[in-house]
């Protein structure tokens, strides 16, 4: 059964031309759309994206009780 | 540091230099007896010169919704996208309900047939005449109307919508508008800075900078609307600034055509 939380990631990502990293992934995050907002993070690189992704993800599997700070 | 942290300090950084603006964000409303419709920063409705007491979340939340929406929506849409986790016999039910504990002035808004739903042709939404200045200024071949190129404008092209509301129908259409208005922005500060306007590009530039901090494009708007007005050193500043910051965060510099626009970067 569902539970009544529901988390959002949204990732801004653009490209910078020029630039020796040019990927520009802006991630903003919560586990909990009631508490708003709960942390953002800026990247440059693909595989740090997926870290993000995948750690917001198994903090919505965990709970909100495991939620680190 | 924390990335949250570095990203706070340079912000606010940024809204020292900004923060005469944000006092003009939202303008009066009209003065005529219109129905006015805010939803940039957070949601207020008007009548006239009054501005009504908080709404109940039902009511605003369509409210929000009808004035998102350019024309008239079936109520098939609206409900399912109200209520997107309800049955549609349960959505469509929310939806009339909704529609009848609205207020008798909010009421005269609202255009319901047993068809479709939408506001009336003389409510005023600020998000709609902002859309429109953003696509005239980014229209390089377009008409400007003779306010476009304005702090007024830089105002209406300063706030997001509905920023503390997560619904997925908000959430896009924020998103939409986020970028379509860092674009104008940006072009409002060209058009200034090609005008010797020099004062009102900062201040357009700054608005782009201190929403989006990495964004290059804003930073480089930034730079030319100070080497404009003779001010090296401060589009020197801004260059560190935006430097540190992005070794801060991603460990990288600038690119070289950020760097080629700050002649001091170049001397002896």
């Amino acid at each position: 059964m569902a539970t009544e939380r529901t988390g959002l990631l949204i990732i801004r990502a653009w490209v910078e031309e020029g630039s020796s990293a040019p990927l520009r992934a802006q991630l903003s995050m919560t586990s909990d759309v009631s508490a708003g907002m709960e942390r953002t993070s800026v990247h440059s690189d693909v595989d740090d994206v997926g870290i993000e992704v995948e750690g917001w993800l198994r903090e919505i599997l965990r709970g909100p009780e495991l939620i680190a700070p | 540091m924390e990335s949250a942290s570095r990203d706070r300090v340079y912000r606010e950084s940024v809204v020292r230099d900004v923060k005469h603006i944000r006092s003009t964000t939202r303008g009066p409303p009209l003065s005529s007896d219109a129905l006015r419709v805010s939803v940039l920063g957070t949601f207020q409705f008007w009548v006239a010169d009054h501005l009504l007491p908080t709404l109940p979340g039902g009511s605003q939340r369509l409210l929000a919704f009808l004035a998102l929406r350019e024309r008239a929506v079936t109520r098939f849409a609206a409900a399912g996208t109200l209520w997107p986790d309800a049955t549609e016999s349960h959505a469509s039910s929310s939806l009339r309900s909704a529609l009848s504990r609205l207020e008798s002035v909010t009421r005269h808004a609202v255009v319901a047939t047993s068809i479709d739903v939408s506001f009336a042709d003389d409510v005023v939404v600020d998000v709609r005449s902002s859309r429109a200045i953003a696509h005239r200024l980014i229209d390089r071949d377009g008409v400007l109307r003779p306010l476009d190129l304005s702090t007024d404008s830089i105002a209406a092209l300063s706030t997001d919508l509905l920023p503390d509301w997560y619904d997925d129908w908000v959430v896009i259409e924020s998103e939409d508008w986020r970028q379509l208005r860092l674009h104008a922005l940006e072009a409002l500060s060209s058009r200034l800075t090609d005008e010797r306007r020099p004062g009102e590009a900062i201040q357009a530039a700054l608005a782009v900078v201190s929403t989006e901090p990495l964004r290059e494009s804003g930073q480089a708007a930034l730079v030319r609307a100070h080497l404009a007005e003779g001010n090296q050193s401060e589009a020197l500043r801004v260059y560190r600034r935006y430097a540190t910051h992005l070794h801060h965060e991603l460990g990288i510099e600038p690119t070289k055509g950020l760097q080629s626009l700050v002649p001091s970067l170049h001397s002896p």
